[in-house]
């Protein structure tokens, strides 16, 4: 194999990388705030998808200029869910909150299918598809976008978290809420803030997914689950894992697609996913819970 | 006081009860009564919800449009056809307890579905333990019709005869061309399930009746909810495809598509098998990158239906009258097949013979009267004709005369952009070489 083909591999494998830390971040994010897991992360991407589809369509905003307002519409959403469902169930067991949140998915999968019936919606920009092509290797435009504006993303999210007030409430709120709570951090608010970050963040990953990907009810549930191994492949709660995770995976589907079959990319992705879960069950960069 | 009858009151009375008794039993002996109506459930099953949502929508209209439309028509005045639908959502194991729902529940007399493979396969099991007829009106999985199955039978091609088409096409499109085949590379691709595994066999079969396997260059699995094809399309491209033979659905065909062109990857030639490379909305999603693809397909408004029979072309026509003033806008080519089938075959000979011929429209009939049919080359939208090899043979079940199907080319990325261009009987115009741009 010569060298464009694994630079080009590589590059893939990157740009992958950067479609799967556009769901793995907000979910991390929720998780490591509240310590539960948002299964309907997904769905909420795909109500991203068609805000994103709707203006569009009706006011002919490009997806990419489309994000503030997606992003505030989530926003607001998240804090709706916080409240009135999230919050009610912090303190059940962990099979009501799964329940709860398989219920939120059926709900979101079928308000899209009641709005939006069933159909294949789409959005060609046809300058995403052109490629930049340096040494005979091709960089898909609108994946390169997409990476940017993860890794952007992300980095709004770090300096967020770590150099703003409520960044250090939320961060006091994920390591020990109760001392939190006794130095006066209302954890209520600031977890009601996260939810909203987290489901904007998946807002985003909609807005920027749908250049790429045809948007129906149940596009979600496929980058979802990937979500899910990416955050616990990185480590439950931790940012850095999350970005770790996801250009780990991508890399390892690229390079065993290119360099055997695709059908087994998945599958070695899975495989390392349980080899390292079974030597290092807190994730590559998760803390061991006490 | 009591006073007792006199014998003449007695008489009287007794000449007025046996007048009424004798009118009564006259006027219901002679008076024409209401016929009672014998009622006929058709369980339809597709996925209604789910990744195949699109397709089943589709399906379900046709065949709610076909049942309304024979109903209208009152072609068995007598029989009362009620549908009742059911959802796979995409999912086999759930395909499987609706069908059983169907069935022992709701007590349907038929099951028609299903769309995909895998649907189809769970449905024609659960069909075939309670002894329900199944008819399946899209799906294309070899092994639907190869498993001694009694109660299942298959209005359209197995996935071999689309792979069979794929090739016929290709070895006619370049001696057009005057390319030398055997300098070709072929990759066949296709996604891992029996869809696209049928498909792909076809494929391979078709080659090697050619004597061409030596031009397969590779055969590559992939999934179908792959996120992500580049890997795959950076391995074509390593390994310098001329053709691609490939078979996906919806997500991953556009994925496909779109992937090739932002990687380099531009094969002389890319021959789709249906599902994904046959929905506008692919075209809707690549838009100029879909030109010059071919699709083994069905355009019912892009191809020559001079060979069909009269009666069939005013179908065509009252189909599309009805569904566009229902739902408005024309019908998805799956739809169509789906209409066809249930209105040409199910409703019009399969429950006509059972209750004509057989007296009665009871599962078993139902099951006789299919392989009663025959209708012949014409008789239905697709062209084909429709006879269903009997229980004895290896392919029981299976429509022996649907084993071909049109190519056709997109010309432009809206619903109208694909057109048959092979074979000639079926065709609208000749095939263009279109580069990839």
């Amino acid at each position: 194999m010569d060298m464009p083909t694994i630079l080009q591999l590589i590059i893939n494998g990157l740009l992958l990388g950067g479609i799967y830390m556009t769901i793995s971040i907000g979910l991390n994010l929720i998780y490591g705030v509240m310590k539960v897991v948002n299964y309907a992360q997904g769905e909420f991407l795909m109500i991203g998808m068609y805000i994103a589809y709707w203006i569009f369509v009706s006011l002919g905003i490009n997806p990419f200029y489309g994000i503030p307002i997606v992003l505030i519409i989530l926003y607001l959403a998240g804090l709706a869910l916080f409240n009135y469902v999230v919050y009610p169930i912090l303190r059940k067991p962990y099979e009501t909150q799964i329940m709860t949140f398989v219920g939120i998915i059926y709900i979101l999968q079928n308000f899209a299918l009641i709005m939006w019936t069933a159909d294949y919606r789409t959005v060609n920009i046809p300058e995403a598809s052109i490629p930049i092509v340096i040494w005979n290797i091709y960089i898909p435009q609108g994946r390169l976008i997409v990476l940017t504006i993860a890794i952007l993303t992300s980095l709004l999210v770090f300096i967020f978290l770590t150099k703003t007030k409520i960044g250090l409430f939320i961060r006091a709120s994920s390591q020990n809420p109760f001392a939190a709570e006794i130095v006066g951090v209302d954890t209520k608010k600031v977890r009601a803030i996260s939810m909203g970050i987290g489901i904007a963040l998946a807002g985003v990953g909609g807005c920027i997914l749908l250049p790429i990907y045809f948007c129906y009810p149940y596009v979600g549930a496929r980058l979802g689950i990937i979500g899910f191994i990416i955050i616990t492949l990185g480590g439950l709660g931790s940012f850095n894992g999350a970005i770790v995770g996801s250009l780990l995976i991508g890399i390892v589907e690229s390079a065993v697609g290119t360099l055997y079959s695709s059908e087994f990319a998945i599958a070695t992705s899975l495989i390392i996913y349980f080899i390292i879960l079974l030597l290092r069950p807190q994730g590559l960069l998760g803390t061991r819970s006490r | 006081m009591n006073k007792a009858l006199t014998k003449v009151q007695a008489v009287l009375i007794a000449v007025v009860i046996v007048i009424a008794a004798v009118a009564a039993v006259g006027y219901y002996l002679l008076i024409p009564k209401q016929a009672e109506k014998k009622t006929v459930k058709i369980g339809i099953l597709f996925p209604l919800t789910g990744a195949m949502a699109p397709f089943g929508q589709d399906c379900l209209k046709g065949v709610e449009t076909a049942i309304e439309m024979f109903t209208n028509q009152n072609i068995l005045p007598n029989v009362e056809i009620v549908s009742v639908v059911g959802d796979s959502q995409s999912s086999p194991t759930i395909a499987a307890s609706e069908a059983e729902r169907l069935i022992t529940v709701e007590g349907v007399d038929i099951i028609i579905g299903s769309y995909a493979g895998p649907l189809a396969m769970s449905i024609a099991t659960v069909a075939e333990r309670y002894s329900t007829p199944m008819f399946e009106v899209i799906a294309a999985p070899n092994e639907l019709c190869t498993r001694g199955y009694t109660w299942v039978f298959r209005f359209g091609p197995a996935g071999l005869y689309y792979g069979y088409a794929a090739v016929d096409f290709l070895v006619n499109f370049t001696q057009r061309m005057n390319w030398n085949i055997n300098e070709l590379n072929i990759a066949v691709v296709h996604e891992d399930g029996s869809y696209g595994t049928s498909c792909a066999d076809g494929d391979v079969e078709r080659l090697n009746y050619y004597n061409l396997s030596g031009i397969i260059k590779t055969r590559e699995r992939y999934s179908s909810a792959s996120t992500d094809l580049s890997a795959l399309i950076t391995r074509l491209k390593t390994m310098n495809i001329d053709v691609v033979l490939i078979t996906s659905y919806a997500a991953d065909a556009q994925l496909f598509i779109r992937q090739s062109n932002e990687l380099g990857f531009r094969p002389r030639m890319i021959i789709g098998h249906s599902a994904g490379y046959e929905l506008p909305a692919t075209a809707a999603a690549v838009g100029s990158l879909i030109n010059g693809i071919f699709v083994v397909g069905f355009p019912l408004y892009g191809m020559n239906l001079q060979g069909l029979q009269t009666e069939v072309k005013n179908d065509v026509r009252e189909f599309t009258n009805y569904y566009q003033s229902k739902y408005g806008g024309l019908p998805a080519s799956w739809g169509a097949k789906a209409f066809s089938a249930t209105y040409h075959v199910l409703l019009k000979v399969v429950l006509k013979t059972a209750l004509e011929k057989y007296g009665d429209i009871t599962k078993e009939n139902i099951r006789k009267a299919f392989l009663d049919v025959d209708i012949p080359d014409g008789g239905t939208f697709v062209g084909f004709g429709v006879k269903f090899y009997p229980p004895q043979n290896p392919k029981a079940g299976d429509n022996m005369r649907a084993t071909y199907h049109p190519v056709c080319e997109w010309f432009n990325p809206t619903s109208s952009g694909l057109i048959a261009v092979y074979p000639p009987a079926l065709a609208l115009q000749d095939p263009i070489y279109i580069p990839r741009p």
